[in-house]
């Protein structure tokens, strides 16, 4: 019998055969069934699929160099008396919040009566390579949050933050408190000093200075290889595979194409806004010690005082539940709120069970903070899909 | 050819074969005097290391006569008479080429030692085996070919010269670096079929059951990858490795903008230097003007 610790390049070709043997196997006995399920897979990828997303209707209210400013309007009236602003990561593309119907935050919030603006980073080139986190949050971001308060003629307005687009909120709030009147952050990283993630091991190694010399802006191909490399037998083994069994199904392959476009939809990152991130962020972690600084001004934590809700993924992969779990206890905020849903990084904006939870909470929480409907009262335990909860007591300054 | 004819042709042979010795010569006391890493050679063989010159170098001044010699010799054969293409063009390659053959030969000879190892189940496995033979090549490329490209160059184009041969050093550096990464990256997938194969090995020893069908194979299958992928990507080797790839990208992503900027030069296209020039000074004027935009609207409020 041959040695179990002898490989040779056959055997090199195994795990390939085992993906292979995986779906023509069972299929293979069964000539009819193997015919079946090939002319359905022909069929259903030379049908004609609607793989669009971020369907949804908006109109660009707002733009400045490559930034877009998109507002989204309900058919019904509106509820909030407050303006509402979304921002989402410059990593990827603010398109995954209107993946497909049925699997939509916009659709989710419209349906609920919210008009809400969201900021579009676009797709950054060479001659960005110069903006600096300074540029980004107290450039366009404040212009922006300038522009709605103006339109609206109000003095502070809702911010909801997505991911990395969370961290430059957070920054702004800190900065410009006087114009937030309730903060929401979602799966935002805020303390680097964490093993938690690859992302953070591999990031602290990293030569920022070097990369930015090799490319200028960071290519979203490299940002989506780095992603993907977190966990190869997955999610460039385990998920095409998946794929292969399903490839019959149309709306399975539907569903899947239009994940696909959004995942490798990756702009590039300013380069100098990169160096920055990586420095004073995952290297030094100076967000969390305030002892960051933008703009020649220093991020207080304390200064944000206003109602902050912080939801999290308790799977998240990209920035664990260690990465999200300190900011609340670091801000000068009374009414506070730590929400853990079971989920991972992505699947709470799209997977069909969070839909349920993580839209209507937010929904629930920023009309009881804008005075339309009346506050409930606290409950005394956390209980599912709340893993923890700070202590919530006071009502917000403004209200 | 007549007697005249052969003594003149003979003189002039002398005195090509005077002036390639005295160009040696010259050549190889000059390198003595250069500093290191290109030169710094003892002009007498054996005596290397004592004026700062080491053994890589004694070897590849060695390596460059041989080729020289070569070179002389096919030049120095008579070229009157009849052309012999078939039997002094493979003489002259011969000796040109049999350094880097030396070289070839050494890395062929630890492949096929490996592959006997691999064969006779002595080995760790294929992907160590193909570890091995690149860190080989790196090697027998680092003392051959590397060592004549960083070689100092002369004259009006020397500066473009070097920057070709940092351009193709540099490649090449990354290129060994990308496939060592590469392979790293394949470690779990042989160790992950190995501990498949450990799995059912202790069911057929334990009388259990073996697995049913391809998906219960797959999926044991993708758990041990996916473990294995998890002890790699945390380790410091992984992170190290990661960090020479980057490292060795850069640095040939810089000498190659710096050999296409040269390219560029004689065409009528802007280089990234120029326009990163443009795009500072875009990006400072519209700073500018933004802040002044901003302070006229404070005002009239």
């Amino acid at each position: 019998m041959k040695d179990e610790k002898q490989v040779n390049l056959s055997d090199m070709m195994g795990p390939f055969k085992m993906a292979g043997n995986l779906i023509f196997a069972g299929l293979a006995g069964d000539t009819a069934k193997l015919y079946n399920y090939l002319r359905d897979a022909r069929n259903v990828l030379l049908s004609p699929m609607k793989t669009d997303i971020a369907t949804t209707p908006y109109e660009v209210v707002y733009e400045e160099d490559r930034v877009k400013l998109k507002y989204y309007k309900p058919d019904t009236e509106t509820r909030l008396k407050h303006p509402f602003l979304i921002v989402y990561a410059q990593v990827n593309r603010e398109t995954m919040l209107d993946l497909q119907p049925g699997r939509s935050v916009v659709e989710t919030f419209l349906r609920a009566g919210l008009d809400f603006y969201m900021v579009d980073w676009g797709y950054p080139t060479r001659k960005d390579r110069y903006l600096t986190l300074d540029d980004h949050i107290n450039g366009y971001m404040d212009n922006i949050v300038d522009f709605i308060l103006e339109k609206h003629n109000i003095s502070s307005l809702h911010l909801m933050a997505i991911c990395q687009g969370g961290t430059l909120s957070v920054v702004y709030t800190a900065l410009h408190p006087e114009k937030i009147k309730n903060l929401i952050t979602t799966v935002t990283p805020t303390n680097f000093d964490t093993d938690a993630s690859l992302l953070n091991i591999w990031a602290r190694s990293l030569n920022p200075d070097e990369l930015v010399e090799t490319y200028g802006n960071i290519p979203g191909d490299i940002m989506n290889l780095g992603f993907l490399l977190l966990n190869p037998a997955r999610l460039m083994i385990d998920k095409y595979v998946g794929f292969l069994e399903n490839v019959n199904n149309f709306d399975f392959v539907e569903n899947f194409v239009r994940m696909e476009r959004w995942i490798f939809d990756s702009p590039d990152l300013p380069a100098e806004t990169f160096r920055e991130f990586i420095t004073n962020f995952y290297k030094k972690n100076l967000l969390i010690k305030n002892e960051l600084e933008v703009g020649g001004k220093k991020v207080d934590l304390k200064k944000i005082t206003m109602p902050v809700l912080n939801i999290y993924a308790k799977y998240d992969h990209l920035v664990p539940p260690a990465m999200c779990d300190q900011f609340i206890g670091k801000i000068g905020s009374k009414d506070k709120e730590d929400l853990c849903l079971d989920t991972g990084h992505i699947g709470i904006y799209v997977s069909s069970k969070t839909q349920k939870e993580f839209g209507p909470k937010i929904i629930r929480w920023l009309l009881e903070r804008d005075g339309v409907v009346k506050k409930a009262p606290q409950k005394p335990a956390a209980k599912k899909p709340v893993v923890k909860k700070s202590q919530a007591k006071a009502k917000s300054p403004g209200k | 050819m007549n007697k005249e004819e052969k003594e003149k042709s003979m003189s002039q042979d002398t005195l090509l074969e005077s002036w390639i010795k005295a160009s040696t010569d010259f050549w190889k006391s000059t390198a003595s005097m250069w500093p290191a890493p290109f030169g710094g050679i003892s002009p007498v063989p054996g005596e290397a290391g004592k004026e700062g010159g080491d053994k890589s170098t004694e070897d590849s001044w060695k390596i460059f006569s041989e080729i020289w010699q070569a070179l002389f010799n096919l030049i120095n054969k008579p070229v009157t008479g009849e052309f012999h293409p078939e039997s002094s063009l493979p003489e002259w390659m011969l000796k040109a080429s049999q350094p880097l053959w030396s070289g070839y030969l050494l890395f062929q000879k630890q492949w096929m030692e490996g592959e006997e190892k691999v064969s006779a189940g002595g080995l760790e496995g294929f992907a160590n085996l193909s570890q091995k033979m690149t860190k080989a090549w790196l090697e027998m490329y680092e003392k051959e070919f590397g060592q004549i490209l960083n070689m100092p160059q002369l004259g009006l184009t020397r500066v473009y010269q070097e920057r070709v041969n940092q351009t193709i050093e540099k490649f090449t550096q990354f290129q060994g670096a990308l496939t060592e990464f590469v392979q790293f990256l394949l470690i779990p997938m042989e160790k992950a079929y190995l501990a498949v194969q450990e799995e059912i090995k202790n069911l057929e020893e334990q009388g259990k059951e073996t697995l049913k069908d391809s998906k219960s194979s797959y999926q044991l299958w993708i758990r041990k990858l996916e473990e294995n992928y998890m002890a790699l990507l945390k380790s410091a080797d992984y992170t190290e490795k990661l960090g020479e790839t980057m490292k060795a990208l850069h640095d040939y992503r810089v000498v190659r903008t710096q050999f296409l900027m040269d390219v560029l030069q004689d065409l009528p296209i802007p280089t990234n230097k120029d326009m990163d020039e443009l795009y500072k000074d875009l990006y400072l004027l519209k700073k500018r003007v933004k802040e002044l935009e901003k302070k006229v609207k404070s005002y009239e409020r």
